[in-house]
């Protein structure tokens, strides 16, 4: 099915059939010497020839009907780690039925048929029992049996097809289904001992319950309440136990304390006499269970975001060494090594060009995107990918000290500074047991001296449970995701919900141009159509972003693209061809515009430009305090953009360790900072900011530094998450306030000898409830702001 | 009201089942990944 021309009239849909051949896996065009006989899909390179080979021999072939974007082009890859002890040891669990389970990382993954792909061909791999692949987190999760395969093989399959296997930061995982059950125990244990406390306590009520039956439940509700207390609080208690060794204080210790106090008083007293306190403690623990489940579901992931820049870097390189070249890794290179860089190849090292001249793409470290020209004497940075041409680099700067390597540093140095924010519970614990503490012991002796040991211990007891400071923990991580939920309907993906609380007071805001403010990618603004047709014929298969631009505007405008023949792309100087045995000849001319040439007459040009977002000037007018916008572009395209969005400061040509500058400049003026940005370039800045925003349609470094995400391809969400924001703190706010009024009065009455377990079961899931429904207002307030 | 001495453990009974139920659900990994099985519907087989 997928011969060439199939192939390519999928790309050129509404176009004839043009003379460029493109790769039937990658897309890119096909090398002239690798063009095959007419009917036979041709390949750009011998890795995509052995991945379409391998989807075919295992009947996928179906795959290059169901994708909708090309296929990313298979590389040589260092896969060695996957296979190696430490990996096994890292990433390998062994199940009960003998068989393991495996995770990681797919990079690459475009469309949901190259998920498709993946899970069927890791599937086919002999020994493999299941593959899953998640389309959300890219990771996926395999389960073989290990005297068949290994994770070195099954890294392989997914290396041949093209795509990249990466670690997990984390082991696999199985703390989140640990506490999902913790938490399904407590609230069944939960509602049982509500309802059978709701008879307990309307008999007690009428006072003509018999005692038979009393026992009867009572000892019902000690059954459950046991799972609860032992299986369900065990986090709690491990946590205030290794708190007591390390000599700290957290608010587990107070809940753990007051979970063990409601227990043992519940165990003695339903082989005793009385009332016992066990509903309102199965109901604490679901409660306090589901505000941590909530929370951890939630929490952002860890700092992988250094690892994608440096996978910008290639893990081989050629080398010349006199007139050989050889392949090598690129952890060898040295200085003054000479490394050979062709088209679509990235650069591993910092370097000065030797030889050759070509356009490179160094978009991560200026954040524009389109080719830079480059020839003898240039600097060039590693992580630039060369788009056309060919250069021969001596490298000067490799590892930790090249672009990369210190682009890495930064954002891994920001990422780890801003992990230590402190959580409001946490913070005023020390206080919170200090307090309570010394209440409960002034009480004791207070009681003992007036009224005797057994009434001063019943008071004591009820004290510590309802000094418990449920509301309280609830408190913040309630509203906080309310606000997150908000956040999201409005497509702003909050990433770190702590920074919800930051994004409500940020006073000073940082905007990268391109791709941020104005939209990625290049658009035609202004073109004949004649002057556009000749222009696509010899643009297209051209992987340039202003080519990109061209051939789009032309299907766009249903132009038949024609067919040209003897292309020839000179870097930085633009691409020439022969339409109906005329030379047509693109280039690139002032002002962002392209001139098209016939026989070297000009007839017309083509106007790019990366246009405006149409939401920049609202949100640059709902962030309410002043904006700056930082580009690595020149000045006056950033005081162009500037100005039609209406921010008040602009600087051009940042480079990323400027912009990671100006926001902790701004930071050590006491300035909240929210920085928003797409690029790998901005990725440090972003991690650095006390809000950090990426967009979707971003590089993944940026993405994964960031504490809010964009979700869709407009700038709105981002004006959205500030007044959900705003709408949360305030949520958090009052929230924090009603559950220390509750906390401090229901200690009052419990020195008074007022509470009873009874009394203690209203008030209770009452403070928790309007905590909760406090919370869960917060969408409707912001829907009613909402313009 | 002798009734209720044995619909008591009935109903415990039963309630027990449903939580063992839950219990093999997640360990089955069915909360795994819940944003996923909406996407996996477009899949046409």
């Amino acid at each position: 099915m997928t011969s060439s021309a199939a192939e390519f009239s999928r790309r050129g849909a509404g176009g004839e059939v043009a003379s460029r051949l493109l790769c039937a896996h990658c897309g890119d065009p096909v090398p002239p010497k690798l063009v095959p006989p007419e009917g036979e899909p041709g390949y750009c390179c011998s890795g995509c020839e052995a991945a379409a080979i391998w989807i075919r021999g295992h009947g996928l072939e179906s795959f290059y009907q169901r994708r909708t974007e090309e296929s990313p082009r298979p590389e040589q890859r260092d896969l060695k780690k996957f296979a190696s002890e430490a990996f096994e040891r890292r990433h390998v669990r062994t199940l009960e039925d003998g068989t393991a389970e495996t995770s990681f990382r797919i990079e690459g993954l475009r469309c949901a048929a190259c998920v498709w792909l993946n899970e069927r061909a890791l599937a086919s791999v002999p020994g493999v029992v299941d593959a899953h692949v998640s389309y959300g987190t890219s990771r996926a999760t395999i389960r073989y049996r290990p005297e068949a395969v290994g994770p070195g093989g099954l890294a392989e399959v997914i290396g041949l097809l093209g795509y990249q296997p990466s670690d997990l930061a984390d082991a696999p995982r199985a703390t989140g289904d640990d506490l999902l059950t913790r938490l399904g125990v407590a609230a069944f244990c939960a509602a049982n001992v509500m309802m059978l406390h709701v008879s307990l306590y309307l008999g007690a009520w009428s006072g003509d319950m018999e005692l038979r039956f009393q026992r009867l439940f009572q000892v019902f509700t000690l059954a459950l309440a046991t799972p609860t207390a032992v299986y369900s609080a065990s986090p709690f208690f491990s946590r205030a136990w290794s708190a007591l060794k390390h000599r700290v204080v957290s608010m587990d210790l107070p809940i753990a304390f007051a979970i063990a106090v409601m227990y043992v008083h519940g165990v003695v007293v339903t082989f005793g006499r009385g009332e016992t306190y066990l509903d309102s403690m199965t109901m604490l623990i679901a409660f306090l269970l589901a505000g941590r489940f909530v929370e951890s579901r939630g929490r952002a992931r860890a700092s992988e975001a250094a690892e994608e820049v440096l996978a910008l870097a290639p893990r081989w390189s050629t080398i010349r060494r006199g007139n050989d070249v050889e392949v090598v890794e690129s952890t060898s290179l040295q200085r003054g090594d000479v490394v050979v860089v062709a088209a679509g190849e990235a650069l591993a090292a910092d370097g000065c060009v030797l030889d050759g001249s070509a356009e490179i793409d160094a978009s991560h470290v200026t954040g524009e995107p389109g080719g830079v020209f480059v020839s003898v004497g240039d600097e060039v940075a590693s992580g630039c990918v060369v788009v056309s041409g060919r250069v021969d680099v001596r490298v000067e700067a490799t590892g930790a000290a090249s672009t990369a390597g210190r682009i890495a540093a930064l954002v891994s140095a920001a990422v780890a500074s801003r992990s230590e924010a402190l959580r409001l519970a946490d913070r005023v614990a020390p206080y919170f047991v200090a307090v309570v503490g010394s209440l409960a012991a002034i009480c004791f002796a207070l009681w003992y001296a007036s009224s005797g040991f057994d009434a001063a211990l019943k008071v004591g007891i009820a004290l510590l449970v309802v000094a418990c400071p449920c509301a309280l923990s609830l408190a913040a991580p309630a509203a906080l995701i309310a606000g997150v939920g908000a956040a999201a309907r409005r497509g702003a993906f909050v990433a770190n919900a702590a920074a919800l609380e930051q994004t409500a007071r940020v006073s000073c805001a940082g905007i990268d141009k391109t791709g941020t403010l104005t939209e990625a990618r290049m658009r035609v603004v202004r073109a004949d159509d004649e002057v556009l047709a000749l222009a696509a014929a010899v643009e297209v298969g051209s992987p340039h972003p202003i080519a990109r631009a061209i051939v789009e505007e032309a299907r766009k405008r249903r132009i038949a693209i024609v067919a040209a023949s003897e292309i020839v792309e000179s870097p930085g100087r633009g691409i020439r061809g022969l339409v109906h045995a005329r030379m047509v000849e693109c280039a690139g001319a002032e002002g962002g515009e392209v001139a098209v040439r016939r026989d070297g007459v000009e007839i017309g040009r083509i106007e790019l430009a990366s246009e405006l977002r149409s939401s920049a000037s609202h949100v640059v007018a709902a962030l309410g305090c002043p904006v700056t916008i930082l580009s690595g572009d020149d000045h006056k395209a950033v005081e162009e953009a500037a100005q039609a969005a209406g921010a008040t400061a602009w600087h051009g040509r940042m480079l990323p360790e400027e912009k990671l500058a100006w926001v902790q400049a701004r930071q050590a003026e006491g300035e909240v900072v929210l920085f928003a940005g797409d690029g790998v370039n901005d990725a440090a800045a972003i991690a650095a900011a006390d809000v950090g925003v990426a967009m979707r349609s971003g590089a993944e470094a940026g993405i994964r530094a960031a504490d809010i995400v964009v979700l869709t391809d407009s700038l709105r969400p981002v004006a959205s998450a500030l007044s959900v924001a705003a709408i949360t703190q305030r949520a958090v706010r009052t929230n924090a306030i009603f559950a220390i009024i509750y906390n401090v009065s229901a200690v009052g009455l419990a020195a008074a000898g007022l509470i009873t377990p009874v009394v203690a079961a209203i008030l209770m899931p009452i403070s928790s409830a309007v905590v909760l429904w406090n919370a869960g207002a917060v969408e409707g307030r912001v829907r009613r702001s909402d313009p | 009201m002798n009734i209720v001495l044995i619909l008591l453990p009935i109903s415990a009974f039963v309630a027990g089942i449903f939580l063992i139920m839950f219990i093999n659900a997640v360990r089955g990994g069915q909360f795994e990944d819940l944003d996923d099985a909406p996407w996996r519907i477009l899949d046409d087989d």
